[in-house]
């Protein structure tokens, strides 16, 4: 069996320059001095995305610019995927399988938004990845299917189908797509726990670290955003949840969904665990004003992706040669890919700079 | 060219303050001066001094300088640089109208991104077509002929959305959409009356002109796309020159700004000061002279000792020398008044390197490459410095032409020995059959070549370290320190004994009395170094007692002893890796030599290994040899004189790095 060393050291020096050098920040500053989209492009270029600045001087959409980052992004986990071996690197093909699962999303989005709402969508099947990223999966079926059933036939071979049964068109009309994509989440976290569960020693500790405060983080947000924000009714909530973490299971959490959606409180619910959160939120949580609670669910939202963040960040600082490294740098990466994305959008509608930092942070 | 340091003076001076933008620019335009902040004035003169003058907004005129940048880039232009700046170009700065002037042009190139991407759009959706047609999958289109009541103007308006096709021939239409649009575009024509064809030919024909018209109108787009992308480049191309023009106010603003933040101000005059190489020092008064019209009182500080360590230093090596300053720097800036250590370090450099990789073909290919990539630098001023950068591809060229100069005295050619050696055949010595009468008959001789070699650039450095110490009449360190007298006389006791068991053929050490003598003395010599100091140079001690001095230099006397034996010892061992490169590339050469010439090989295998055991060679080999080099210069060579406590140079010129 090969160490933690040889199978790390080379490609977590690598990934370990590559994070310094987007943790610099350099571009997201550049990047907002930008005075247009065509200026930011420049900027682009000049800091490698060569591929992608030449999209936009080839098609000037800048959701083609966004398609050629993603493939990026999904380029680096490719090379990663091949620089490990085993159960390192079936955590990294399930890692890559987020973004496939993200692909066939949109396309469902796409498909519901024709069949359901007929809105036209020959357009935006350009912005929709076509290439394999895990699965061998025809998207030229899938993109071309008119009824629910060839969206399913499409994904046979995979376990996508397997979760689309589950759901048939007259329930998404009624319903929409969120308890389909809730599912397919689920079904993909259970995965990710899977590949965790199957590594070994440190690996092991580190990547079902990461994906449980994950878990916890999302359960956390779902129960804020829906179960607050949106009052959504108790049984729709508990089954949004992903069923692992320690906040799935939490007495306080179940608390929370039987409590009446108007009454709920937020602050009870990451007392616990978040008190300085909790402190925060005491008051204001109990106005029922949609601006405020816009706000306080943002600020909620941001606190605990600020959590999510630090974990990444000690993970950096701890041990050299585990799964962590790669973990944090497709974090990173993702991190760095939304931020692009978010400037460049903001570029395009002429918001302003301090706005979208405003946001970004 | 000076072999120590460029000699520097402090200007002070004093000018009217209405005559202080002239002098920023004559300053500027002259980029010999290095400012130096004034704020060691005693208080009740520093209060007489106002804060430095507002400044124009920094950072605003940075970032337009940036815009400015990254239109050109957008425009695939090249970028402006220091060359351009002209002082007398320099005009007043509004930045509210640059950035207006570049907000306007930026939205007018948007705008016309925006007309590209609908065509890009278009483009997508009917390639998307055109790949179902070709791959014969037409069960993804959906092709109709037909009726309408409305015109084709409604027609093509309503179904514009679904990225459809339409042609129009004697009141027929025919139109092209996806499939999967099918049921929404039923719903739009329906709502148009429309009334499809039963005549089979009518709707075969339909169908093979829409074909038709869909490649027409893939190269219409395409067209389009590439005519707007051309326009964007053009647009800015246009634009350049008052590009570039705004680019260079903008910078000369940016650098005057930087002058004048060392400026202080009283209420007519304005007060600074810096350092000046001497040689230009008259430029620089006469400069300040013309641009005050006399009115003005300069003052010279010249250089003293005590002031060594904040003195920045300047040194002027040839331009052949050029690719072996950046090896100093990267190390560090010697002090001032030292020996300039490039034109050393490039022999150093150079003569290890020919020593390790001595191959007159490699050699060649390695000046090629170094050339190739030279010139490619020179066609693409735009393209960025990578691993390789520009001084690395001159550095190449360097290389190449001392490895094919190691190759003729070697006798090695891609790692045969087919040429005569002017020295010696380093094949046939490694080989073990030498040519006999040469000077050299086995590897321990190429080690023995290679210690000797080590032993004189360790006294180069020995020398140069002595000189600078003379220079600054540093008697403590020059006698007593570890790479003063005492250290040499002991490197050279050493030396002796150990040529001595050499030449005994390793059996026994010639120690004399003398060798003892002059060890006890050097020892002696680094025990009473500190306290030497401290009693002859009165600003050493920092407060420090005598008493402690000397209990200081009794603890660290063993350490400091063993330091020095062991340093000397593993520096000149350390050249063993010379000849062990030198070995190595041999025996690798003669290894694929062998390889390609084993019974049965056919030709073409035996070229083919013969190529790549020489690219693996040049690239592994060179790399290796080119990394030693520069370690044993920067350990073995360096740590004899070089001190990094020297600031660099760096005065405020037209040429000053832009700080992005």
């Amino acid at each position: 069996m090969k160490s933690s060393v040889s199978t790390y050291g080379f490609i977590n020096a690598k990934l370990k320059a590559k994070i310094g050098n987007i943790r610099k920040n350099e571009l997201e500053d550049s990047l907002l001095k930008a005075g247009s989209l065509v200026e930011a492009i420049g900027i682009l270029r000049e800091h490698g995305y060569i591929q992608a600045a030449d999209t936009f001087d080839k098609t000037g959409d800048l959701q083609m610019v966004e398609l050629s980052l993603l493939k990026d992004v999904i380029s680096d986990y490719q090379s990663v995927k091949n620089l490990t071996t085993d159960y390192p690197k079936q955590l990294v093909t399930t890692l890559l399988t987020k973004l496939e699962v993200e692909n066939i999303k949109n396309i469902i989005r796409l498909w519901y938004s024709s069949a359901v709402h007929h809105r036209p969508i020959t357009y935006r099947t350009s912005y929709l990845i076509k290439e394999k990223i895990v699965n061998n999966i025809n998207y030229v079926s899938l993109i071309n299917a008119i009824t629910y059933e060839n969206i399913i036939d499409s994904l046979k071979s995979t376990w996508y189908a397997q979760v689309l049964k589950k759901f048939d068109f007259e329930i998404i009309a009624r319903d929409g797509l969120f308890e389909l994509e809730t599912e397919l989440d689920k079904y993909w976290y259970r995965l990710y726990m899977d590949s965790c569960n199957s590594l070994s020693g440190d690996d092991k500790i580190v990547a079902s670290k990461i994906a449980l405060t994950e878990i916890n983080l999302k359960n956390l947000l779902m129960l804020v955003r829906y179960g607050w924000f949106h009052k959504m009714e108790a049984s729709k909530l508990a089954n949004s949840l992903f069923p692992m973490g320690n906040v799935y299971s939490d007495k306080n959490t179940l608390d929370y969904i039987k409590t009446t959606p108007k009454s709920r409180q937020p602050e009870l619910l990451v007392r616990e665990k978040f008190p300085i959160l909790a402190d925060k939120i005491k008051d204001i949580t109990n106005n029922d004003n949609k601006a405020t609670m816009i706000n306080q669910t943002r600020f909620i939202e941001r606190f605990l992706l600020e959590e999510k963040r630090k974990i990444y960040q000690r993970i950096l600082g701890g041990k050299p040669f585990t799964i962590g490294i790669p973990l944090a740098y497709f974090y990173y990466r993702e991190e760095q890919y939304y931020m692009i994305c978010g400037i460049l959008g903001g570029k395009y509608y002429g918001v302003d700079s301090e706005k979208i930092k405003g946001i970004l942070s | 060219m000076s072999l120590f340091t460029e000699n520097m003076r402090m200007i002070t001076a004093v000018v009217i303050e209405d005559k202080s933008d002239a002098v920023i620019k004559s300053l500027l335009e002259l980029g010999a001066l290095d400012f130096v902040q004034i704020n060691n004035l005693p208080p009740e003169q520093m209060a007489r001094l106002s804060k430095n003058r507002p400044n124009s907004n920094k950072a605003a005129i940075e970032d337009a300088r940036h815009r400015i940048d990254n239109l050109l880039r957008q425009g695939k232009r090249p970028l402006p640089s220091s060359k351009m700046l002209k002082v007398q170009d320099m005009n007043d700065l509004n930045i509210m109208s640059y950035t207006s002037f570049l907000n306007k042009f930026s939205a007018s190139l948007s705008a016309l991104k925006d007309e590209q991407k609908s065509y890009s759009q278009k483009l997508e959706a009917m390639l998307e077509m055109k790949s179902y047609v070709d791959e014969n999958k037409k069960e993804y289109l959906d092709i109709r002929t037909g009726k309408i009541t409305s015109n084709i103007e409604v027609l093509e308006k309503r179904l514009s959305e679904f990225g459809s096709l339409i042609i129009q021939k004697d009141g027929i239409f025919s139109t092209m959409t996806l499939s999967r649009d099918s049921a929404n575009v039923s719903q739009v024509l329906e709502m148009l009356g429309w009334e499809e064809s039963a005549d089979s030919k009518l709707q075969r024909d339909g169908s093979l002109a829409v074909i038709d018209k869909l490649s027409i109108e893939i190269m219409e787009c395409t067209q389009k796309k590439e005519e707007i992308e051309e326009q964007v480049a053009e647009k800015i191309q246009e634009q350049e020159p008052k590009l570039l023009e705004m680019w260079c106010n903008l910078r000369l603003h940016e650098l005057s700004d930087q002058i004048r933040s060392y400026f202080k101000y009283t209420n007519n005059t304005t007060l600074f000061s810096g350092w000046v190489p001497t040689k230009d020092a008259n430029k620089v008064e006469t400069a300040i002279f013309s641009a005050t019209d006399g009115q003005c009182v300069i003052d010279w500080t010249d250089v003293t000792d005590s002031i060594y360590e904040t003195i920045p230093v300047a040194m002027k090596s040839p331009k052949i020398f050029r690719p072996f300053e950046k090896l100093v720097s990267n190390y560090g800036t010697p002090e001032y008044g030292s020996i300039n250590p490039t034109p050393f370090v490039a022999a150093a450099y150079l003569s290890m390197f020919l020593l390790m990789f001595a191959d007159l073909g490699q050699g060649f290919i390695l000046f090629l490459i170094g050339l190739g990539m030279t010139i490619n630098f020179k066609k693409n001023p735009m393209k960025p410095d990578g691993i390789i950068n520009r001084g690395v591809a001159v550095l190449m060229i360097y290389l190449g032409i001392v490895s094919m100069i190691g190759g003729i005295i070697f006798g090695s050619c891609f790692g045969y020995p087919i040429i005569h050696a002017v020295w010696f055949n380093y094949h046939e010595v490694v080989q073990g059959h030498p040519l006999a009468g040469t000077p050299v008959q086995s590897v321990m001789d190429i080690l023995g070549i290679c210690i000797k070699y080590g032993i004189i650039i360790i006294f180069i450095g020995l020398g140069i370290n002595w000189i600078n110490l003379l220079r600054k009449r540093r008697w403590g360190e020059f006698l007593f320190s570890r790479t003063g007298v005492s250290g040499t006389i002991m490197y050279l006791a050493g030396l002796y004994v150990a040529f001595g068991y050499v030449r005994s053929g390793f059996v026994s050490f010639s120690f004399n009395n003398w060798i003892t003598i002059v060890l006890i003395s050097g020892a002696i010599g680094i025990l009473i170094k500190e306290p030497f100091i401290w009693l002859t140079d009165k600003k050493s001690r920092h407060g420090k007692s005598f008493s402690s001095v000397v209990s200081h230099a009794l603890g660290m006397w063993i350490i400091e002893l063993l330091e020095t034996f062991i340093s000397y010892m593993s520096n000149t061992l350390s050249f063993l890796r010379v000849a062990g490169m030198g070995i190595a590339h041999v025996s690798l050469m003669g290894a694929f030599e062998q390889l390609s010439t084993i019974p049965g090989t056919h030709t073409f295998a035996g070229i083919a290994i013969f190529v790549a055991g020489n690219v693996l060679v040049i690239t592994l080999e060179g790399l290796s040899a080119g990394i030693q080099a520069l370690r044993l210069n920067y350990y073995e060579f360096f740590s004899k004189f070089f001190n990094g406590t020297g600031i660099a140079y760096s005065p405020v010129s037209l040429r000053s790095a832009d700080h992005k």
